[in-house]
């Protein structure tokens, strides 16, 4: 058993959390998400590079009604989403012990959010350069062939939701697209239907997102999708000068305070 | 119609895709694109991917698109006019390079959309695809068609089947009508079949994993099990799976409409969705995504095979590589399988 | 001669509009096309697709019977954005309708019998079919008894019809209203549904019981009928479940392996009692 492990097998059994929410080797040797609840069973846990899938997700459904307190492994994309989902009053963190997994063998442990909020605040949310250079080439482009760029990505789109699904920030019980009186969003998956979709989803990230690609991973048909997010997130850094998750400090584009710079507003 | 064997030499099989080209057929066949193959549309200049295991989407979009639409209507003061689905412009196409559990996805759908009502768009679309397979010789380990009542080399749903025995040589198999009249224009090239050659050595192997009937027998025994919880704990409730299965045809009904003018849209949905059953009163009988899983096996497995003597489900494995969690089907067939009778 | 389009309605208009209860209307509707109306062959139990073109559709029950020609009515409540849109129609509206789906009342079954109808609130539209089919031939049964609810006075529907069956000597018509649903001149009973069955005791020998109601009522009917002596295949309800298509395609309103919309929406106590606990 390795620390890891270890370290969720005692706390199992010593009861002080119930559920662990962490990786599992699944097929073709590809990490899965794991809920473990019997001591035995942390030797199913792993972490490695390839966990990226944002855990947080299953907070809201699996911690509602679980007798005890939750642990979850997180990243650090992970850990700016459970200061954004606990500022928007989504989690109850004192139920809640995160374990950072900051490599193979190395990880942090925290029940206080506060603490969280201290390391995140010193990372900065910096986009890939991979992305980077994407964002740059199709900024460059003219209207219309920006235009022609997404309306071929969007022609893929299924309409299936995974983006929706994987992103832990999408928590709404009856999404936009499920309401029906007005249908503010068209269904089926034609070109209006999926622009609609996407352009609606990239504003509702706008200033929440958290960089962690859950959207374009699970996406099964490979829109980049999140090059409309993170170019969201450059575009605020540029204007606010900065992109942090807080739960004291309040979330940048749903807070006004008195001193806030206008010179945005022409 | 008895299934037809021949052989046909390769340059042959090369010369009838060409042909058919060449004649303004549209014909439909799997492109590589950077890491994945897709089906679309081919011109002279294409070149057909051969060396894939499985594409992301399925082939049911030629004959169940992703929206439909069924019907248009014109309203003004108090009168309505509508105007009926055109099934004059519907196109012919040809599917070449259609693995056996494409084919096989259209049988599922055929019956669905027949049973007792006819889908008169549906069949429309399906009748005018002519489907031109070529068998597997190489699987993943998310494939298990031959657990399904497929095979790797398998003809349902199929109108030829190509399957290759060496480099320069195909066993051609003439299914249907439809493949016959290929057969007839093609004539010269379909050579007298040669009694040595067995298609089963040329075939992937995929051993069979599953008994189809005891998984029924599980569905319909175990509703109340603890399993469908724990089999979908990690499920997210997105439409992934259902969407690229050649077997799924849930759908929606929509009205789109503007100004005086709209049309009623068939759009795909799935039952994964946290909304699908949920009454207008807010009641919703499958309100945990447990339940919901219960109900997409329950569907493909009991349900179609005892209402529409169908398998709902061909093996292809497309949802256990589309799925952002590790769904994997074959996985919790596998499980249910191994179930007692505690549950 | 290709099959038709079965997604395609008929056209029918708003003949008339009857403001049953608070949000709840039935609307008269007549086929535009005479020949329509002859291929719209329905039964008692049958439900059809309602359209309002450019904003969908909705599924009722078809509430008037196949023994009156000429039209066809449907009652509904506002509740979504279907018959919200319907709420707002007018009479000379064009609406759509599909159908008829689903499974009939076995009327020729129960012919020589004595039938019992229940019904809560604005449940009694699909009865109203059976109700009307049954004294249209009035010969073929023995006793008809009708106990009908509503949560109050103003809530009963088909108010004038219950006028016409009350004064019928060959129907026996019980109405009640939840406790504090009465009006200062009430002279129906007082009390649920369930408890009025009871206090009324039906003779339960050849007798068909049909129960339409809200759940709870219908979960507190059945026990009452079995005390009363009813064998449990003797009791007829009809399920709703959410439909879209109405002819057992879209997967969406099975229960187990019975499709409300194919092998309902009729079913017997007996069948109801094996299908799986999700509906």
């Amino acid at each position: 058993m390795d620390k890891l492990q270890k370290f969720v097998f005692d706390i199992l059994t010593s009861k002080e959390v119930t559920l662990v929410i962490g990786y599992e080797n699944g097929s073709a040797n590809k990490p899965r998400p794991a809920f473990i609840r019997e001591p035995s069973d942390s030797e199913r846990l792993v972490f490695n590079e390839k966990c990226v899938l944002n855990l947080t997700v299953y907070l809201g459904t699996h911690c509602t009604n679980n007798p005890g307190k939750v642990a979850i492994f997180a990243t650090l994309p992970a850990l700016c989403s459970i200061l954004q989902l606990a500022s928007e009053h989504q989690i109850q963190t004192a139920d809640l012990l995160v374990i950072y997994c900051k490599s193979n063998d190395e990880f942090e442990v925290f029940d206080d959010i506060n603490k969280i909020e201290e390391l995140v605040c010193k990372e900065e949310v910096v986009i890939d350069s991979k992305n980077s250079v994407l964002i740059e080439t199709i900024s460059k482009l003219s209207v219309e062939e920006r235009f022609e760029y997404w309306t071929e990505q969007f022609s893929k789109c299924i309409k299936c939701y995974a983006c929706r699904a994987a992103c832990p920030l999408c928590y709404c019980t009856r999404c936009t697209v499920e309401i029906n009186q007005p249908q503010w969003v068209h269904s089926p998956s034609h070109a209006l239907g999926n622009f609609e979709w996407h352009i609606m989803r990239a504003m509702h990230m706008a200033g929440r997102c958290l960089n962690c690609d859950a959207c374009a991973n699970a996406c099964p048909v490979d829109i980049p999708l999140n090059l409309l997010t993170k170019y969201m997130i450059r575009d605020i850094k540029e204007k606010f000068g900065e992109y942090t998750f807080s739960v004291n400090k309040g979330n940048l584009l749903s807070t006004f305070k008195p001193d806030d710079k206008e010179t945005l507003i022409r | 119609m008895d299934i037809e064997k021949y052989v046909i030499l390769k340059p042959s099989v090369d010369a009838i895709l060409k042909s058919l080209l060449a004649s303004g057929k549209t014909i439909v066949a799997p492109v590589r694109k950077k890491d994945a193959v897709c089906f679309e549309k081919i011109d002279e200049n294409s070149t057909v991917a051969d060396d894939f295991v499985q594409t992301k989407l399925s082939l049911k979009s030629f004959a169940f698109p992703r929206y439909e639409k069924l019907f248009g209507f014109n309203k003004s003061q108090k009168n309505v006019t509508v105007n009926d689905f055109d099934f004059k412009q519907i196109p012919e196409i040809y599917l070449w390079g259609t693995k056996p559990c494409d084919a096989s996805g259209f049988l599922a759908l055929n019956a669905i959309f027949n049973w007792d009502f006819k889908d008169a768009i549906y069949n429309a679309r399906q009748e005018k695809l002519t489907i031109i397979t070529f068998s597997c010789f190489q699987s993943d380990e998310n494939c298990f068609c031959t657990s399904v009542g497929g095979g790797p080399g398998g003809t349902a749903g199929s109108d030829i089947l190509f399957t290759k025995v060496g480099d320069e040589k195909y066993i051609a198999e003439v299914i249907s009508e439809k493949g016959s009249r290929i057969r007839e224009q093609f004539s010269e090239f379909f050579l007298p079949t040669e009694a040595e050659l067995k298609k089963e050595q040329y075939l992937a192997k995929i051993d069979q994993l599953l008994d189809k009937e005891i998984i029924k027998e599980r569905l319909e025994n175990f509703f109340e099990s603890e399993i469908w919880k724990k089999q979908s704990e990690r499920c997210l409730g997105c439409g992934a799976c259902a969407y690229v299965c050649p077997a799924c045809g849930c759908f929606d009904i929509q009205d789109e409409k503007s100004a005086n003018q709209g049309s009623r849209i068939r759009c795909w949905d799935s039952c994964g969705f946290s909304q699908f059953t949920v009454h207008a009163s807010g009641h919703n009988p499958r309100a945990s995504q447990s339940q919901r899983w219960r109900q997409r096996l329950s569907h493909k497995f009991s349900i179609m095979p005892e209402r529409l003597n169908v398998v709902g489900c061909t093996g292809c494995g497309r949802c256990s590589r589309a799925c952002p969690v590790d769904m994997n089907l074959l996985e919790h067939l596998t499980s249910i399988m191994k179930m007692n009778h505690d549950g | 001669m290709t099959d038709s389009n079965i997604y395609l309605p008929y056209s029918v208009r708003i003949d008339k509009i009857t403001l049953e209860a608070p949000g709840v209307k039935t609307f008269r509707l007549k086929f535009l096309h005479e020949e329509d109306e002859d291929q719209f062959d329905f039964k008692a139990g049958q439900f059809g697709e309602y359209s309002v073109f450019g904003v969908g559709e909705s599924t009722f029950c078809i509430a008037s019977s196949p023994t009156r020609k000429g039209y066809l009515e449907c009652t509904f409540r506002q509740t979504g954005k279907v018959t919200s849109a319907l709420a707002n129609c007018e009479e000379g509206d064009i609406l759509g309708i599909r159908g008829p789906y689903g499974n009939v009342f076995p009327l020729e079954d129960w012919k020589g019998k004595n039938l019992l109808f229940i019904a809560g609130g604005i449940a009694l539209p699909p009865m109203r079919c059976v109700i009307w089919n049954a004294l249209d031939k009035r010969s073929d049964y023995n006793d008809i008894t009708i106990v009908y609810g509503a949560r109050s006075v103003a809530d009963l529907v088909y108010k004038h019809e219950l006028k016409e069956w009350k004064s019928r000597p060959d129907v026996k018509l019980v109405l009640t209203v939840d406790p504090g649903g009465q009006t200062p001149d009430w002279t129906g009973e007082v009390g649920f549904v369930p408890s009025i069955v009871d206090k009324v005791a039906p003779v339960s020998e050849n007798t068909i019981a049909i129960v339409c109601g809200p759940p709870v009522m219908i979960k507190n009917t059945f026990p009452v009928l079995l005390k009363l002596g009813f064998e449990d295949s003797n009791i007829y309800t009809t399920l709703e479940n959410r439909m879209k298509c109405g002819f057992g395609k879209c997967g969406r309103c099975n229960v187990g392996k019975v499709y409300v919309c194919k092998d309902g929406p009729v079913f017997t106590y007996k069948q109801l009692k094996e299908l799986p606990n999700e509906y």
